[in-house]
């Protein structure tokens, strides 16, 4: 075998390919076979030493963009569009705001089906208003209203969930007005009348017959969390309600202690997945990423309606905005003193990553 | 094959832990390959990045019977630089600053070897020396049949041998040999 002819089978070797008994004969006998595998063993080694060299570090996590947009809810889209006469559910509204405050507290983790109940009641023919209902608190809403025939009280209660459905109790009686309407009507009445079982489905209509009145409607969606205006007339401060894996930023501030460190006023984003983040460059403060999944060297903060509190360095740090941030109970700080100098302008900003 | 199913599963079930992993170990070496190939690191980030972000997107795009995970994202990443390169305005010079100063040492000794060699020689050898790239991924990569991969592996190899011994008939190493 001549060199030329063995020359590729050297090549071959270097791969981890077997060659021929007479190639790898030659090849060992050969002084210029040897000094080509030679060579070749060295440059390969040589190209992967200098290569070494030019690999970047490890990048950050990207945030990722969304596989999908979601969909829009119908029943929220519906919200935005009904109007609804105040005046005619006036005291009926502030029955419910009264018994909603105590849930707007609750916190429940996001998942697919929820264990809150967004009730849309329409008492007769007029348009509804809504009301979140605890499976796990076995909460209630209820009301007070006056109609043509008299007043109106009802409750309705949570009393269990099983799978998609609700079994709702009810309780409703009209005080007709030919008995003579009571110049006070105590709410605290409703819990005496009897309670009536119904098998609630969500995306059903349930009706509910009340003697002397008519027909009251219900429906309603699981969702995974109390709403921030947990109760109140269709459409009421809806869109303040953070999206199921939203951070919003709406002109955030951030306090060192009792210092205000930056301040972003009229600047505001939003994020609408896990994998992304909120992005902010503070000048003379440094940048920091929000994000909902947790970052290399980032540190947990608590998220509080409208407020992120968290630690740096042992010192105090809150972000203010001006509306709720996230539906999550904590979200990911990852702060950078001193970001790249292609990663800041040198002018503060608010971006999503 | 099958760490690269089980990997690609979960990408398409969106787990993100898992992508980030993949991204973090790929996403360097992606950038390398690829900042040679365009001759600019901003252009090579662009590119890693549009190439992760599509491959997010759109895991289903790989197929797990074809070859490896790496070989097909070097090879739609190669694709994409192609692109880049036919889009790019040639009136425009991409105005690069070294990524680091070993990046000088780096110009004067290994680029301008590998500068001297067909892009084809130069991406065989950068796929199977330094990403370790099998003959089958090569063949995924470049396209090409995997026994034309052996041969074109040894004619890049000798034309570098010829190039850095400073081998005036270096020029007469053909492309490929068949």
């Amino acid at each position: 075998m001549k060199c030329d002819e063995a020359a590729e089978y050297i090549s071959a070797l270097c791969d981890g390919v077997t060659v021929s008994p007479a190639a790898a004969e030659h090849i060992d006998s050969c002084k210029i076979c040897r000094t080509r595998l030679n060579d070749y063993v060295a440059l390969g080694a040589e190209l992967r030493r200098m290569a070494s060299l030019e690999f970047p570090e490890a990048p950050a996590p990207q945030p990722w963009p969304g596989r999908r947009g979601g969909p829009a809810i119908l029943f929220q889209k519906g919200w935005k569009t009904m109007r609804i006469p105040r005046l005619a559910f006036a005291s009926l509204l502030a029955a419910i705001v009264v018994l909603g405050s105590g849930w707007a507290r609750q916190s429940v983790r996001a998942n697919s089906r929820g264990s809150v109940l967004l009730v849309q009641y329409t008492p007769g023919s007029d348009p509804g208003n809504f009301c979140a209902l605890s499976a796990v608190d076995k909460s209630s809403c209820g009301g007070i209203q006056h109609v043509k025939s008299g007043v109106l009280l009802w409750q309705i209660q949570v009393l269990s969930k099983d799978g998609d459905r609700a079994t709702l109790g009810i309780r409703a009686q009209l005080r007709p007005s030919s008995a003579g309407i009571p110049e006070t009507v105590n709410f605290s009445e409703v819990e005496n009348l009897p309670q009536q079982q119904y098998l609630f489905t969500p995306g059903e209509t349930l009706s509910v017959q009340v003697d002397g009145f008519g027909t009251m409607t219900l429906t309603g969606q699981w969702i995974d969390h109390v709403p921030a205006i947990a109760s109140g007339s269709v459409g009421a401060n809806t869109d303040l309600d953070p999206g199921p894996e939203q951070i919003r930023f709406i002109s955030p501030l951030l306090l060192q202690g009792h210092n205000v460190v930056g301040d972003l006023e009229g600047t505001s984003t939003t994020v609408d997945h896990p994998s992304q983040a909120v992005d902010i460059y503070l000048k003379g403060v440094g940048r920091f990423d929000i994000s909902l999944s947790p970052l290399p060297g980032a540190v947990q903060g608590k998220v509080e309606f409208n407020r992120i509190t968290f630690t740096l360095n042992g010192q105090p740090y809150l972000f203010v905005t001006g509306a709720p941030i996230s539906r999550s109970p904590s979200v990911w700080v990852l702060y950078n003193p001193s970001p790249p100098a292609w990663d800041s302008t040198g002018n503060s900003y608010l971006g999503a990553r | 094959m099958s760490e690269d199913r089980e990997l690609w599963t979960r990408i398409c079930d969106g787990d993100v832990p898992a992508f980030n992993g993949f991204y973090r170990e790929q996403a360097p070496r992606l950038h390398a390959f690829l900042r040679h190939i365009t001759g600019s690191p901003h252009a090579a980030e662009d590119i890693v990045q549009e190439t992760f972000t599509e491959f997010w997107k759109k895991p289903r795009r790989y197929n797990p019977d074809a070859g490896s995970l790496r070989a097909w994202l070097f090879g739609i990443s190669r694709k994409r630089a192609t692109d880049w390169w036919r889009k790019r305005d040639p009136v425009a010079p991409e105005a690069d600053e070294p990524i680091c100063p070993c990046r000088v040492e780096m110009a004067s000794l290994l680029e301008d070897v590998m500068a001297r060699l067909p892009q084809q020689q130069w991406l065989l050898l950068w796929l199977r020396e330094v990403e370790g790239q099998s003959y089958q991924e090569l063949a995924t990569i470049l396209e090409i049949p995997m026994g034309t991969v052996r041969s074109r592996l040894f004619a890049a190899r000798e034309a570098l041998r010829r190039v850095w011994h400073g081998d005036p008939t270096k020029q007469e190493v053909p492309d490929e040999v068949r």
